[in-house]
């Protein structure tokens, strides 16, 4: 089920970035050169670059926060073979906090691309700890916020990740196949 | 302390270079077997395994290319670092907990063999071998030109002024065979928790001193920029919304595919473990990577308001600001860091390297390995250091793309070729061998490509982010496209915990 879900949003990621890329380009879209220096490069006019791209930059970074969240669910759903509780989604109750923290990752996101349509037609944008709104929303907040998915992990790793039972059942089977490669070609019967 | 600048410099770079080679001395009386010397034993803890993943994740780049990234480019490489938080995570989710459980079954001794295991495919195993040794002679010779051309600027105006290139990568390979072909693995990871917390406190250093090189401090600095050009404040930079968005791509799910990261997850002593690994993985990264927005930032607006003349090149950015607006001291202990950058992430390539051409491939064709293993993969290890070192040299004198070609079957490449391979394959049942022999095949191919026909994809989107979504997208339909082969049941088990 995760895979045919990670292969559908991937799926919907190559649609996007297809359709991007068959945009025409604006010219200097990826920067154009500093008059006065020759070592830096400038953005230029941002409005005429992304003025027009805006929602397709959100769908991009979207899809890409709920594939890397899909694929998390996908690493650490457990499968039937060694018994126990894999009802559902086999997630053993990950689901929820797992959603919620891609919820918020998603509500950053969108709150960074609303902040730099703004950023565009604002003439004097003020400054939030040193940075203008979007770029303190990437740098403060989407790069910190997904920090919770490794919260889950560290808070949950005996649920969710590596409990008690799977260990045990690991145990069990690492023995099985040594004593397996052990045993003598007539299986230790003479 | 100021007129003895270089001196102080050179003193904390030496004792760096003395201390790891200490520790290769160590290192060797506990290495007694090929295992040990690949998968040092799987005995290491937490902190040694966070950090030495951590440090082996920021290269040389982050300290040279990096801030000369922001000081050309603006904020538009700030989306490599943060990937790092999600990055690590999906790692921690997605393969952490499977290679250690593979390497544990199957008493691995390198990810191909993991790969073997999984897949039941001996071409598998090869290809990822292939895949692996041919980003590694990439990344290497990056590392050692980078760290030679570093040594060599830093003894200019000492006693040895007139060094030349030959001599510094000769220093260099010296240094880093020495510790790596007596300590292995072993002498890898304990160097690497030395680099990383030299890497960590000169973050910290160098972030302070930058906010406080300009009157002001950063809000005059982010004024200065964005009176010149405001889309270098924006989130994207001067590269664009499209270009940063394939970098997050990459980097974040390119992540899950860098052997020479991911093997660490197998060496670790407990699976349980693994859950102290990501934050230790997570705080060092955060720590270190703050050297490379700062001084990019202070560079562009020190630049930009004219206390500081234009660069010579992007890339000059961090050597400059330490020698001008940091203590000596403190630029010595960072000089130090990025030594520990460029070694932590070269010795990490020539183990898997080693591993690669003396357990790997051997075993793909012939079905076993040489007979008196260590003592072999000591002799690869000292061979891959030198031809690494040989492509250093000629691509500096004779054929400067050769290094770049090469380097370019870096982390895209890895990415594209090992991360469906890997990452979804050892998650996935219905994954097929085809499937990862494609995706590994097409990556090189589209990379190689892309390098050599210089090839300029639209909106500067990343070509190793291109790579990547084709490579995944090939690995699902072929997978889907066949009817899944049965596994070993132990696998079979695995997978499912």
């Amino acid at each position: 089920m995760w895979a045919g879900v990670s292969f559908g949003v991937l799926v919907v990621l190559s649609i996007l970035f297809t359709y991007a890329l068959a945009q025409p380009a604006v010219p200097g879209s990826f920067g154009i050169p500093h008059p006065d220096f020759q070592t830096m490069l400038r953005g230029g006019d941002g409005e005429a670059r992304h003025g027009g791209m805006l929602w397709l930059g959100w769908a991009f970074g979207a899809a890409q926060i709920v594939l890397f969240a899909v694929l998390m669910a996908f690493g650490a759903r457990r499968g039937p073979s060694l018994g126990g509780d894999t009802s559902g989604l086999g997630l053993r109750g990950l689901g929820w906090p797992l959603t919620v923290v891609t919820v918020g990752c998603l509500g950053v996101w969108t709150l960074l691309m609303v902040s730099y349509g703004r950023y565009l037609g604002d003439p004097d944008p003020a400054l939030y700890f040193a940075l203008p709104a979007p770029a303190a929303t990437m740098l403060y907040l989407l790069w910190s916020v997904p920090v919770f998915f490794a919260v889950l992990y560290v808070v949950g790793f005996r649920r969710w990740v590596y409990s008690q039972d799977d260990e045990a059942a690991f145990m069990a089977l690492v023995e099985k196949r040594h004593a397996a490669q052990n045993m003598p070609p007539d299986g230790g019967v003479a | 302390m100021e007129a003895h600048r270089d001196l102080v410099i050179l003193s904390c770079v030496g004792a760096y270079l003395v201390l790891c080679m200490a520790v290769g001395i160590w290192a060797m009386r506990r290495t007694n077997s090929a295992h040990d010397f690949f998968m040092a034993g799987r005995g290491l803890g937490v902190l040694v395994t966070g950090m030495a993943i951590f440090s082996t994740t920021l290269s040389g780049f982050a300290f040279v290319g990096g801030p000369g990234l922001v000081y050309a480019m603006g904020t538009s490489s700030l989306w490599i670092i943060i990937t790092s938080s999600m990055g690590f995570a999906l790692s921690s989710f997605l393969i952490a907990k499977r290679l250690r459980l593979f390497a544990e079954l199957c008493d691995t001794a390198s990810l191909p063999d993991a790969v073997a295991a999984r897949y039941g495919a001996e071409s598998t195993r090869l290809l990822t071998a292939i895949a692996i040794l041919l980003g590694v002679m990439g990344y290497l010779a990056t590392q050692l030109l980078a760290m030679a051309t570093v040594l060599q600027s830093l003894l200019e105006g000492t006693v040895v002024d007139a060094i030349s290139l030959h001599a510094c990568v000769f220093i260099s390979l010296a240094v880093l065979v020495f510790y790596c072909v007596t300590g292995g693995i072993l002498a890898s990871v304990y160097t690497d928790v030395v680099q990383g917390f030299v890497m960590i406190v000169g973050g910290v250093l160098v972030f302070l001193a930058a906010m406080a090189s300009m009157d002001g401090g950063p809000v005059e600095m982010v004024q200065t920029i964005m009176a010149d050009d405001r889309e270098a404040m924006s989130p994207w930079g001067t590269l664009g919304m499209l270009g940063c968005l394939s970098w997050y791509f990459l980097f974040v799910i390119g992540g899950t595919g860098q052997p020479h990261i991911i093997t660490k997850n197998m060496m670790v002593r407990r699976v349980s473990d693994l859950r102290s690994v990501l934050p230790t993985s997570i705080v060092g990264y955060f720590f270190s990577a703050l050297l490379w927005i700062a001084i990019g930032i202070a560079m562009r607006a020190l630049v930009l308001s004219g206390q500081h003349p234009e660069l010579s090149a992007a890339d000059t950015a961090a050597a400059v600001f330490l020698q001008v607006f940091t203590h000596p001291l403190l630029a010595g202990v960072v000089f130090a860091g990025l030594f520990a950058a460029i070694m932590s992430t070269g010795d990490a390539f020539l183990n898997i390297g080693a591993a690669a051409l003396v357990h790997d491939i051997p075993k793909a064709l012939r079905g076993r390995v040489p007979q008196n293993e260590l003592f072999w993969a000591r002799v690869a290890t000292v061979v891959l250091a030198l031809v690494a070192g040989g492509f250093a040299l000629y691509s500096h004198y004779q054929n400067e793309r050769m290094v770049a070609i090469l380097g370019a079957f870096g982390w895209g490449t890895f990415g594209a070729a090992l991360a469906p391979t890997v990452a979804i394959g050892f998650n996935w049942k219905r994954a097929s061998a085809l499937a990862a022999n494609v995706a590994i095949l097409s990556s090189l191919a589209f990379n190689l490509g892309v390098e050599v026909f210089d090839v300029a994809i639209p909106y500067g989107v990343s070509g190793g982010a291109v790579s990547l979504l084709l490579s995944l997208v090939l690995f699902f339909t072929i997978s889907y496209a066949r009817p899944p082969k049965p596994l070993d049941p132990d696998i079979e088990a695995v997978m499912d915990l």
